[in-house]
């Protein structure tokens, strides 16, 4: 048997699960385009295996079988075993992050997020005054593309626009004083650093349903980049910050499926596996609070929206909610209640668009790839928007539709509502 | 491709063919090392031929791709494993795969017309006479015939050419649910008795009856000893009329009994039996079903006996078995579930698949229906076959003279020793 103290040793059992159906094969958008059995959850296991028992070294060559995945959580999903699969990757990945390192942009990346968020408003603000520099806008403010080649970085890769500030230094610590009770939000680092329309939108969504919205101090990134990437080390302080923060909170919304879907279910498990056995209960406790905007809203009973929007807009299910958080109708209810919106459902909704957080920057090529399919069925369903509920489906989708030069826009479901409740003030800090 | 198998034929390098890798018998496990060929990526539907009904496809086509690809032009290719949305038309051709339909519609063998193949000593051959295009031939030995069920032990697929049939308009569901295991095998014999000929007749024993309803409690599947279920295909009058035929003549055995022609409904009814391999380790939480004793064979008249067995079986190893399966063939499918955690269990569950192999053979059936022999089912093979061991291990000879062709399959592992002195 194996090394206790080896992340993977945590994920035996279920590697031990896997009868090796190959049912994974059907479902895998990155199988589907390589066609290779490293490729897919049945031959990452076996890779898995073989690392535990040690019958293959833990080296680069295994390490870009494991991270060739955009832990869309599909195989999973389409399970007969219920081999919980996102487990046994991540204890992979930090596996191999611990013996082999990780890339030094991620490390200073990560230490920054993680060691220096202090410093991050500032460094922001410098990137903000000075993007246009390397960066040319695309139109619409749909994001930035590196205006000269870059090592490692590829020249057609849609980039966020980084915010002048902020948002959480934009919101008040408690925003509005809603009669239907006080909500807490979790921002993230993409609406909180670059997107700040869309996170400004949830907040406003928010108060336009009688709520008022906590937006507490402490909180931060939510670990899930480090945690894919399998470090550890960098996570826990961040998971624990956020624990805190969120101590006391009745109910915790995001906008994020990745952060929501971390919160939920990846704190308790990673605090479990590391043996923090004081914060592996508190994160179960903050697991149950945590909940997508739009399934709290359906929830609680979402005010109809007053003002039309003439326009026909179709829904990408981010991984992370449908599969993560198990939230499918809830976003579908909220656009079909705008007056005006006619919604179509697209094919293959819910398969993963290819971004996958880093994963569409370090599996470029791949990533155009399964974003090729989903920009297919975009047009395919003649939508005029595409909805989602993911900053980094967002991003990803933007991506896709305008290499392929596609003129659908990308909007947060957020967004579309806020726009047809119409303007309302939100005070700053 | 020719160029792999020459080099490894002159070198004496073992190589093993692999479609999905979704067989249950290692077949695709390269079990003396060497070459690996994965068929996955060569899978172009090269042509389709609609007016003479066949198509031409590479071996790595997935099942369900092809079926939605004949679908849009009203054709089908009738053999229908469990594993369609992944498993591979070549693996189903080096297997003999069958499925839920095979009682009307026969083996994947049934619609092999040709293929192209690489033998082991890297010569490409056409079977089913070349450039043909016709559906039946009686010329020369039946080398197509000889291809399918080889396991990868006479050559590498590169080319099929498929038989294909119009697409049925429309399906119907008969459920039952009986209180005696025994009177299950009695409907179905009344049902061929009446001169009805259905698509499909599945059985779900009680454990797999409890395992679909765990998986998705919505099923509400009713609780019974044995649960059979009729599909009839067919334009949308013959179904209608076939349908309450077929439950007329069951409701002699027992009353509980519903049908269904509608497709929403059909559908909701057929889940129960689709879900079934996919559920089977729902009843050990934790636990795992693994494949093993998972493909026997019987005469039909004997499914009951067959299926008591089982329970029997799994009994005495203190192990539990589900088991369903196409009980118009006699094929069913034992699932023990395990931890696959316990070595002790592991040892165990070895004991339960050789009683259930041993059952199959004493009760005049075989050890496999339509799964295969591979690395799991050889030991059975002298008892099975006998004499006709030897000729298939002559044949073996004279086409791969240096036993490169997936070794380690199929044959014993004394015939293999015998052959290598």
């Amino acid at each position: 048997m194996s090394d206790n103290s080896r992340p993977l040793a945590d994920a035996e059992r279920e590697i031990l699960k896997c009868p090796r159906c190959g049912q994974c094969r059907a479902v895998c958008p990155v199988f589907a385009e390589r066609k290779d059995e490293s490729s897919v959850a049945r031959g990452r296991i076996s890779l898995a295996k073989a690392m535990l028992d040690e019958s293959f070294p833990v080296n680069r060559e295994g390490e870009n079988c494991i991270s060739e995945c955009t832990l869309c959580l599909a195989c999973a999903a389409n399970c007969p075993s219920g081999v919980e699969t996102e487990k046994i990757f991540l204890a992979a990945r930090a596996e191999l992050a611990d013996q082999l390192g990780i890339s030094t942009i991620k490390r200073a990346a990560f230490h920054m997020l993680s060691r220096r968020q202090s410093l991050l408003p500032g460094l922001t603000f410098v990137a903000s005054t000075f993007q246009d520099i390397p960066f040319s806008r695309l139109p619409e403010d749909s994001g930035l593309r590196l205006r000269f080649p870059v090592p490692g970085f590829d020249r057609e890769h849609v980039l966020p626009t980084i915010a002048r500030r902020p948002l959480r230094s934009q919101l008040p610590r408690q925003a509005g004083e809603g009669k239907r009770g006080t909500v807490a939000y979790f921002v993230g680092c993409y609406d909180n650093y670059m997107d700040t329309k869309a996170g400004r939108a949830a907040v406003s969504v928010l108060l336009h349903n009688g709520f008022s919205v906590s937006i507490p101090d402490g909180q931060g990134c939510c670990a899930m980049p480090m945690l894919a990437s399998g470090v550890r080390e960098a996570a826990l302080p961040l998971m624990r910050r956020n624990v805190d923060a969120f101590f006391g909170s009745d109910v915790v919304l995001t906008v994020c499926a990745s952060c929501g879907s971390a919160l939920k279910h990846l704190y308790q498990q990673v605090f479990t596996a590391v043996g923090d056995a004081e914060y592996a209960e508190k994160a179960a406790a903050l697991g149950e609070r945590v909940k997508d905007l739009t399934q709290y809203l359906a929830e609680q009973g979402l005010r109809k929206p007053e003002n039309e929007l003439r326009v026909r807009v179709t829904f990408h299910d981010p991984c992370h909610l449908v599969r993560g958080l198990k939230v499918k109708a809830q976003p579908r209810e909220a656009l079909r209640s705008i007056p005006g919106l006619e919604f179509v459902e697209m094919k293959e909704a819910d398969r993963c668009c290819g971004g996958g957080g880093s994963f569409a920057f370090s599996h470029y090529e791949l990533a155009k790839r399964i974003g090729d399919r989903k920009a297919a069925n975009i047009a395919a369903s003649e939508a005029e928007v595409v909805a989602t509920e993911c900053p980094g489906c967002k991003l990803q989708l933007t991506d896709s539709l305008v290499r392929q030069q596609m003129p659908q826009r990308v909007r947060q479901v957020a967004e579309l509502l806020a726009q047809a409740y119409g303007p309302i003030e939100i005070k700053s800090r | 491709m020719q160029k792999v198998v020459r080099f490894a034929n002159k070198n004496g390098v073992p190589i093993t063919p692999r479609g999905a890798a979704t067989g249950q018998t290692g077949g695709g496990v390269p079990a003396n090392g060497g070459i690996v060929i994965d068929m996955s990526a060569m899978n172009r539907i090269v042509e389709l031929d609609a007016d003479n009904l066949q198509v031409l496809c590479e071996p790595g086509v997935v099942h369900a791709d092809l079926n939605a690809f004949l679908g849009k032009h009203n054709l089908f290719f009738p053999p229908d494993p469990g594993s369609t949305k992944m498993c591979t038309i070549g693996g189903m051709v080096a297997n003999n795969s069958r499925g839920m339909r095979a009682v009307k519609y026969g083996s994947t063998g049934d619609y092999v017309l040709g293929m192209d193949v690489v033998l082991p000593t890297g010569e490409l051959i056409t079977t089913g006479s070349v450039d043909s295009r016709a559906v039946q031939t009686s010329s020369g030995f039946d080398l197509t015939k000889l291809m399918v069920g080889s396991e990868g032990l006479l050559g590498i697929f590169t080319l099929l050419r498929l038989k294909v049939l119009p697409k049925p308009a429309s399906r119907g569901l008969v459920l039952a649910a009986f209180d005696r295991l025994e009177d299950s095998g009695l409907a179905v014999l009344k049902v061929f008795r009446a001169g009805l000929l259905p698509s499909a007749i599945e059985i779900m024993d009680s454990s797999a009856i409890k395992a679909a309803n765990l998986y998705k409690p919505s099923l509400n599947l009713p609780d019974a000893e044995a649960l059979l279920l009729f599909e009839v295909d067919g334009c949308k009058e013959a179904v209608t009329h076939d349908a309450q035929r077929v439950a007329e003549i069951v409701k002699e055995v027992t009353p509980r009994v519903e049908w269904a022609d509608e497709p929403r409904k059909v559908a909701a009814l057929w889940e129960g039996r689709s879900v079934v391999g996919a559920a089977s380790g729902q009843v050990r939480p934790g636990a795992t079903r693994v494949y093993a004793g998972e493909d026997i064979c019987v005469p039909i008249t004997r499914v009951p006996e067959a299926l008591r067995g089982i329970q029997d079986i799994g009994e005495k190893y203190d192990t539990i078995v589900v088991t369903y399966g196409h009980i118009a063939s006699g094929n069913l499918h034992a699932a023990p579930v395990i931890d696959m955690a316990s070595e002790e269990e592991r040892e165990r569950v070895r004991f339960v698949a050789d009683e259930i192999h041993q059952m199959a053979l004493r009760l005049g059936g075989t050890v496999t229906g339509e799964h295969g022999v591979g690395m799991t089912r050889r030991a059975y093979m002298e008892q099975e076959h006998g004499g006709a061991l030897a000729a298939m291990l002559a044949i073996k000879q004279a086409l791969d003279p240096k036993g490169i062709m997936n070794p380690g399959k199929l044959f014993p592992d004394q015939v293999r020793q015998e052959r290598d002195e």
